[in-house]
């Protein structure tokens, strides 16, 4: 299907809701009359220029990044500059095709319209460009878009269409997409606004809801509120150790006391990354409209998701102790203790509870 | 879930309606970079089936290449070798390739090796099961076997050494020399080698283990290298080595071929000689244990053969880079 064809018929206008109109170049909602740039490099704006930039570098490093890429390619750009600011494994990941690794398992189809929201570098979008029908990149930060559209250039992929837009304001028309996946997104959704994280999350999954088909389905990779690096004193998003495992008010407290600081924000403003357990997003999906609702680990991490073990509706045990027995191989003693203690959380239903990392798909029922 | 996956595993092996399956999905970035689901039957300890999916289009080739070769193996009578994976189903899910298998229980000789405490009792996991590695080669070989001059190998290693030639670029001129002389060495010597259908990934990591004893069985993976008129040799060699990368994976390449070549060595006497009494070739086996056959140049053979297949030459049309085969395969005769 051509792009601009696809365009007219699934974006709406994030003001009234009402499908946006081809007019030449550019978008128009035919109910207020804004006019949305479709600009020559085919990226969808549908917020205009936002002002925003947040990135795992600064932003003049970024504009390096891009000047890079445009001159020797998005993946030099990587290797030259980008490697030398970032975390290396996370460089890795931006090119490792092991990261779309439950497409298959999930059901992703050829003949899907998937949203990859929160897209950023583009790392899942153009794993998973190959193996869909058309897939929305949805990112907010432009800088972070425009590297997408330099790599979606080179790489002479036809099926992704940009879209600078926000989560808060999911800009497609209803019952448009087969598939929605919020890769390491929902947990960051409370930094958009001032109200309680909570309620505007559940705002963005009944969003999520409208604008599936039916049958269609949600993807969220997430961490656990539980997971059991947590009680070791992993960091939560907050940047600070045990504030998922705390009262929110009490979290909040703290993060105002250690005075940290999201992102680019100024000020402290208290806890405001809500993650929850296993139960907790099952609830909220029942809670957004969602039907049935699977949850996966994804072991190590969502981010690298080698070993995919179901855990909800029915966490069987036998694929549990095969996984850990496979994992804590090594005959050291504490090896042999974390082998020991996992068997037995295992065999006493807990470990589901603890996993750190999850893949929840919940499925639209039909009307 | 994937709804057609779990059909077709349902359908394959006939599970009824009221019983549970459940998908584990296991896969890494490394040999052939395919991805594997493990079908458990609801209540059994073991998986039951393994359905395999290449991660990308290009390695559709790899997964289609072993389930051609394990089909022809059924077909010819291969199916009594209870190692030899069963194949259950090749399918198209959303147009894209599936194959399924029976599963193996157990583990793989690697992971068990990895488990052993400290360098001694790897090295005694490795003799417990290098008899047993022997038994299966012979087992596998002396189906389809015939003993040729060893001008046969030689031309083999010649093939090898132009392809790697054509894949990396710029091999040093002491390497080209070394498998020149190689390649001369089995030309002129009068060595009748065994030559049949190999494995060709013959190695720690591909081999299944269950049970302890007389009760331990075992299974074979990965065939998508298996070829049907290669040196036999290749798969014993490729075991020896691939054994000694995981118990002492500091040394030198060329250290642990040399170490191969004494009399005392484990895998000379634990795996290479019964594996070759095992098929009928005591006299080659007297040889090497009397340090009479060009070890060397048949194992610098074998490791040309080994470098390629490290770098999946067949399903990588590109030019290869570094990897511990041919590193040090490189290295080997190198000026100091």
């Amino acid at each position: 299907m051509p792009a601009e064809q696809a365009r007219s018929s699934l974006l709406i206008c994030p003001k009234d809701r009402h499908e946006l109109q081809e007019e030449g170049a550019s978008l128009r909602c035919p109910s207020c009359g804004q006019v949305y740039r479709a600009n020559q490099d085919d990226v969808i704006d549908v917020i205009g220029p936002s002002g925003y930039y947040w990135g795992e570098i600064p932003a003049d490093q970024m504009a390096r990044v891009l000047e890079h890429a445009r001159l020797h390619g998005h993946d030099a750009a990587i290797d030259d500059l980008l490697g030398k600011e970032i975390d290396p494994a996370y460089r890795d990941s931006l090119r490792d095709p092991t990261r779309t690794d439950w497409r298959l398992l999930l059901g992703f189809g050829r003949g899907h319209r998937v949203l990859d929201v929160g897209s950023g570098w583009g790392r899942l979008t153009f794993a998973l460009a190959p193996c869909v029908g058309e897939l929305y990149s949805l990112e907010y930060v432009a800088e972070r878009l425009e590297f997408q559209r330099i790599a979606r250039e080179q790489r002479g992929d036809r099926n992704i269409h940009l879209v600078h837009g926000s989560f808060t304001d999911l800009p497609f028309a209803d019952s448009a997409l087969d598939w929605i996946i919020f890769n390491g997104v929902l947990e960051w959704v409370g930094l958009a606004g001032t109200r309680d994280p909570h309620r505007m999350q559940m705002e963005v999954l009944r969003r999520s809801f409208e604008i599936l088909k039916p049958d269609g389905r949600v993807l969220i990779a997430i961490e656990n509120r539980w997971g059991g690096p947590s009680f070791l004193g992993a960091k939560d998003h907050s940047g600070l150790a045990f504030t998922n495992l705390m009262p929110r008010w009490l979290a909040d407290v703290y993060v105002r006391f250690r005075k940290r600081r999201y992102r680019n924000d100024r000020e402290p403003r208290g806890y405001r990354t809500y993650t929850y357990g296993l139960r907790g997003y099952v609830k909220m999906m029942r809670r957004a409209g969602f039907g049935p609702v699977s949850v996966h680990a994804a072991l190590p991490s969502y981010n690298r998701p080698r070993i995919i073990l179901p855990l909800y509706p029915v966490a069987a045990k036998a694929p549990q102790l095969h996984v850990i027995d496979e994992q804590f191989r090594r005959r050291s003693l504490k090896a042999h203790v974390a082998r020991r203690a996992f068997r037995a959380l295992i065999r006493l239903g807990i470990a589901p509870l603890i996993y750190p990392h999850y893949l929840v798909v919940a499925q639209k029922p039909h009307e | 879930m994937n709804d057609g996956l779990e059909e077709l595993i349902r359908d394959a092996l006939t599970i009824p309606a009221g019983a549970r399956l459940h998908l584990l999905q296991v896969g890494n970035n490394l040999a052939g970079g395919s991805l594997v689901v493990l079908a458990f039957v609801d209540r059994e300890p073991h998986p039951r089936a393994a359905l395999k999916l290449p991660r990308t289009p290009g390695l559709t080739a790899a997964l289609d290449r072993e389930w051609q070769t394990l089909d022809t193996l059924r077909a010819a009578g291969y199916d009594d070798l209870e190692f030899v994976p069963e194949p259950l189903r090749a399918a198209q899910l959303d147009a894209c390739p599936a194959y399924l298998y029976r599963a193996f229980p157990g583990r793989t000789m690697r992971s068990i090796l990895r488990t052993a405490y400290g360098p001694r009792a790897r090295e005694r996991t490795a003799a417990r099961f290098a008899p047993h590695a022997a038994s299966l080669l012979a087992r596998l070989h002396a189906k389809d076997l015939e003993f040729a001059p060893a001008s046969r190998m030689a031309e083999c290693a010649r093939r090898d050494a132009a392809d790697l030639s054509s894949l990396v670029s710029g091999i040093p001129a002491h390497s080209a020399q070394l498998w020149a002389s190689v390649i001369d060495e089995l030309d002129g010597g009068g060595l009748e080698l065994p030559f049949g259908r190999v494995h060709g990934d013959f190695s720690p990591a591909n081999l299944v283990v269950a049970g302890a004893g007389a009760r331990t069985s075992f299974g074979l993976l990965d065939w998508e290298h298996s070829e049907p008129a290669a040196p036999a040799l290749l798969d014993a060699f490729r075991f020896a080595n691939a054994c000694g990368l995981v118990l002492r994976p500091g040394d030198p390449m060329g250290d642990r071929m040399r170490r191969v070549g004494e009399p005392q060595n484990l895998f000379l006497r634990a795996m290479i000689v019964p594996y070759l009494e095992g098929i009928g070739a005591g006299a080659l086996a007297a040889e090497l244990v009397a340090g009479r056959a060009p070890l060397t140049a048949l194992w610098t053979a074998f490791w040309l053969r080994a470098a390629l297949i490290e770098q999946h030459r067949r399903d990588d049309p590109g030019t290869i880079g570094t990897g511990t085969y041919l590193d040090g395969l490189l290295a080997q005769g190198a000026p100091s």
